[in-house]
């Protein structure tokens, strides 16, 4: 089960690393606002990797860590984005075209990320 | 156009992709599918510059059928860049504009689509925000209180706080159930 985490977490460091290169190529093309977005993926990136590692961590403490692991991290997935999915209907229902694309923008990356997260347990 | 607008849309203007899609737009209007085609990003990403574009009045959209077409605002785009630098803008002395910012930044904090998140506790921001509602009532009209009521319940619940708020702060008066705007009040003594 460790090594399932370690390569989650690997996905999301690769994830990581390869956000880092778009938004310094972003940068340097002075496309500001779109590596503006990729720092939002990144972020992310960056909360799920710090999730993961608490959810493993809280797992420990329980009879069934395995389990334990993918329940909670499983929920992670289901309630930290219900924010943002607020937020996108709020934007999308008042014609906020900025908020959304953010709001989206995360969005798509939890979705990226979830499925980063199925394919590690279909590894193991 | 006064600095803050022209700064505005100098920032505006400091991006690839937002320049690549006004050359886009040069030989006529698009949609966002079709630009997202041109540029190669993707319709979301289109969709955001435009917004931003069309915030500074670079572009214009108009809906047509399906689709909301994009066109080049060319009355600005045309004028000399010394124009804007120099010329009709509007001069602000530096305490001016630090106020103007400083005012939407309360209102951008504070309001989001058009309804007050919160009353604020700090005088100065409440002050800001009252002024703001205040503009939803017309000079020299009397409103009776419920009416009041009905304006301001649109922008927070608690519109009876934001009611006494307002005369407190001496920009509406009231006498027998009446409310005005003291602005008008002022004129009409002077």
């Amino acid at each position: 089960m460790k090594q399932r985490l370690m390569r989650y977490l690997a996905g999301l460091d690769a994830a990581g690393k390869r956000s880092d290169g778009l938004i310094a190529t972003l940068e340097a093309e002075a496309r500001q606002d779109e590596a503006n977005l990729e720092k939002i993926r990144r972020n992310v990136y960056g909360i799920f990797t710090a999730l993961a590692n608490a959810d493993w961590a809280q797992a420990q403490k329980e009879p069934n860590p395995q389990e334990a692991f993918e329940r909670l991290h499983t929920q992670r997935f289901e309630r930290f984005p219900e924010p943002w999915r607020q937020r996108l209907a709020k934007a999308q229902s008042h014609g906020d075209v900025v908020t959304q694309t953010i709001e989206e923008t995360k969005l798509k990356t939890v979705a990226q990320l979830w499925r980063l997260f199925e394919e590690t347990e279909a590894e193991a | 156009m006064n600095e803050i607008q022209a700064v505005q849309l100098f920032k505006c203007l400091a991006d690839t992709t937002r320049l690549q899609l006004l050359s886009a737009l040069s030989d006529g209007p698009k949609y966002v599918e079709l630009l997202s085609q041109l540029l190669e990003r993707s319709p979301s990403t289109v969709s955001f510059h435009l917004k931003k574009l069309e915030e500074t009045g670079l572009v214009e959209a108009k809906k047509e059928q399906y689709y909301t077409m994009y066109s080049l605002n060319r009355t600005l785009l045309e004028k000399p860049v010394s124009q804007l630098v120099l010329g009709d803008r509007q001069q602000l002395d530096a305490q001016a504009v630090k106020e103007q910012q400083y005012r939407e930044n309360v209102l951008k904090n504070l309001f989001e689509y058009g309804k007050l998140k919160t009353i604020p506790v700090q005088r100065k921001k409440r002050r800001i925000v009252l002024e703001k509602l205040a503009e939803h009532f017309e000079a020299g009209v009397r409103y009776p209180e419920k009416q009041v009521n009905l304006i301001l319940a649109d922008f927070h619940d608690d519109f009876c706080t934001l009611r006494r708020e307002m005369i407190a702060e001496g920009i509406m008066a009231r006498d027998k159930g009446e409310y005005w705007l003291r602005e008008t009040e002022t004129k009409e003594e002077l």
